[in-house]
């Protein structure tokens, strides 16, 4: 026993040293799953405020691009509109459509800090519980999908961008309908990488890749990039498809939060698959 | 002993700000290179803190970094990795006839060849901590040593010019 404090005495520090690193290490495990709620992270007031107040100080410069953008958006959103167009047929009046069910609501975010050069990089957007938002609701903007929201406060919620190593979501090639699993390998925020497509698949470069619908976060179809080159690994069966990235996660300022109103039903439906053991 | 604490807590403050409003944001070819210079916080600890409250200063500044960039673990990690290799560094490149009381481990206290070493050498330590960490594998091994290497470069480059230009006047107190 008096050895055992002798030992305790003579290497407190160490001890100190690896109990730290432990502590570090479980907050580590933990963080990694999506189930979780912490205050440490950029979605808390303290942090949230410095970055709105650093992103107004930068956004003046990018003004410009910014109306640009939405003056763009709002032309396409006009042009959809029922007064744009003339009815062909007036036999038929639609009063109140009940063969169409809503399904997805958007809202609008404002990007108030984001990185691109990390392994690990995180969106921070300007709304929060508040406004509706929840953990795994999808984000896109106009130009394709951005991400996944990670963690919501009252007025700030963090996103995990398609650029972050531990992001994966299930993507399509547009023309030939075949799927694979939609990969950030770390290195070049403007591409990333789908893998799983086999081999026999005729995959050609400059195909249009969409989101899949498969985990009920995305709407289907939403934009995710193009091919840019299809390597064969020697001995594999499937392709090493390289993805030019529509959107420029340097350049990101609005971006929509996809609600998915049927998401829980589509759960509860699969939830019993899985425990049929499929 | 006073002005001691209220300067640290200054210069926690101003790093930690320095490097989570602009600092982090700098990402030279598309990412690979990264000034981490918010770690010259604890390297500007006087030279005989307690090593247990050397230990909690950079778990807490760790942390801190943490709640900026969303990696909760990581950056404290590689802070409480720095902040124990720190005391047993400094014992190692002691000058013939041990450090004085209330010298700093600062290059006017030391000479830049001695800070060189220090802070080369922790820089290298908690910069390979920190980026095998956050890769979380041996994967791709050399392209994360290739990020270190000239990570480190940058972010001893910086913190020998912001002895330079911020923290120069204090010769003139012990003159």
């Amino acid at each position: 026993m008096r050895n055992f404090f002798q030992f305790l005495v003579r290497y407190h520090i160490f001890l100190f040293f690896v109990g730290l690193q432990i502590l570090c290490f479980w907050l580590i495990f933990r963080n990694n799953s999506f189930q979780h709620a912490s205050m440490l992270n950029s979605s808390n007031k303290l942090i949230g405020n410095l970055y709105v107040w650093k992103s107004n100080v930068s956004q003046y410069i990018e003004l410009q691009r910014i109306n640009d953008e939405l003056a763009a958006e709002n032309v396409a959103l006009r042009n959809r509109l029922r007064g744009s167009f003339v009815n062909v047929n007036d036999q038929f009046v639609m009063i109140n459509d009940t063969l169409r069910e809503r399904k997805y609501i958007y809202k609008s975010a404002q990007v108030v800090n984001s990185s691109v050069n990390k392994q690990l990089n995180f969106i921070t957007i300007n709304k929060g519980k508040n406004e509706g938002i929840l953990p795994e609701m999808g984000v896109i903007n106009t130009n394709g999908l951005v991400g996944v929201v990670k963690d919501v406060s009252e007025h700030f919620s963090t996103v995990v961008p398609v650029i972050n190593v531990q992001f994966i979501a299930s993507a399509e090639l547009e023309r030939t309908g075949h799927f694979g699993l939609l990969r950030w390998d770390g290195t070049d925020a403007r591409y990333s990488y789908l893998t799983d497509v086999p081999r026999h698949v005729d995959v050609q470069a400059g195909d249009t890749v969409i989101t899949r619908a498969a985990s009920a976060i995305y709407p289907k179809g939403i934009l995710i990039g193009t091919v840019a080159e299809v390597a064969e690994k020697n001995g594999s069966n499937f392709h090493q498809i390289k993805i030019l990235l529509s959107n420029d996660f340097n350049a990101l300022r609005y971006v929509n939060v996809v609600d998915n109103l049927l998401k829980k039903e589509q759960e509860a439906v699969e939830i019993n698959f899985e425990n049929d053991g499929y | 002993m006073v002005t001691d604490i209220f300067g640290n807590i200054g210069r926690f403050i101003f790093f930690v700000l320095l490097q989570g409003l602009i600092l982090n944001d700098i990402g030279l070819w598309s990412g690979m290179i990264i000034p981490y210079l918010y770690i010259a916080f604890i390297l500007m600890l006087p030279i005989e803190t307690p090593r247990w409250l050397e230990l909690l200063l950079g778990l807490a500044v760790g942390l801190t970094m943490d709640s900026f960039t969303n990696t909760l673990g990581i950056h404290a990690s590689a802070c409480v990795a720095l902040t124990f290799f720190r005391p047993l560094l400094l014992r190692a490149i002691a000058p013939r006839d041990r450090y004085e009381f209330g010298q700093r481990p600062s290059i006017q206290d030391m000479g830049v060849f001695w800070y060189f070493k220090y802070a080369g050498v922790l820089i290298l330590v908690h910069h390979a901590w920190l980026f095998f960490m956050e890769v979380y594998s041996f994967k791709g091994f050399h392209y994360t040593l290739l990020r270190i290497l000239l990570s480190a470069i940058l972010t001893l480059i910086l913190a020998i010019l912001s002895q330079y230009l911020l923290f120069s006047r204090r010769r003139n107190n012990y003159a």
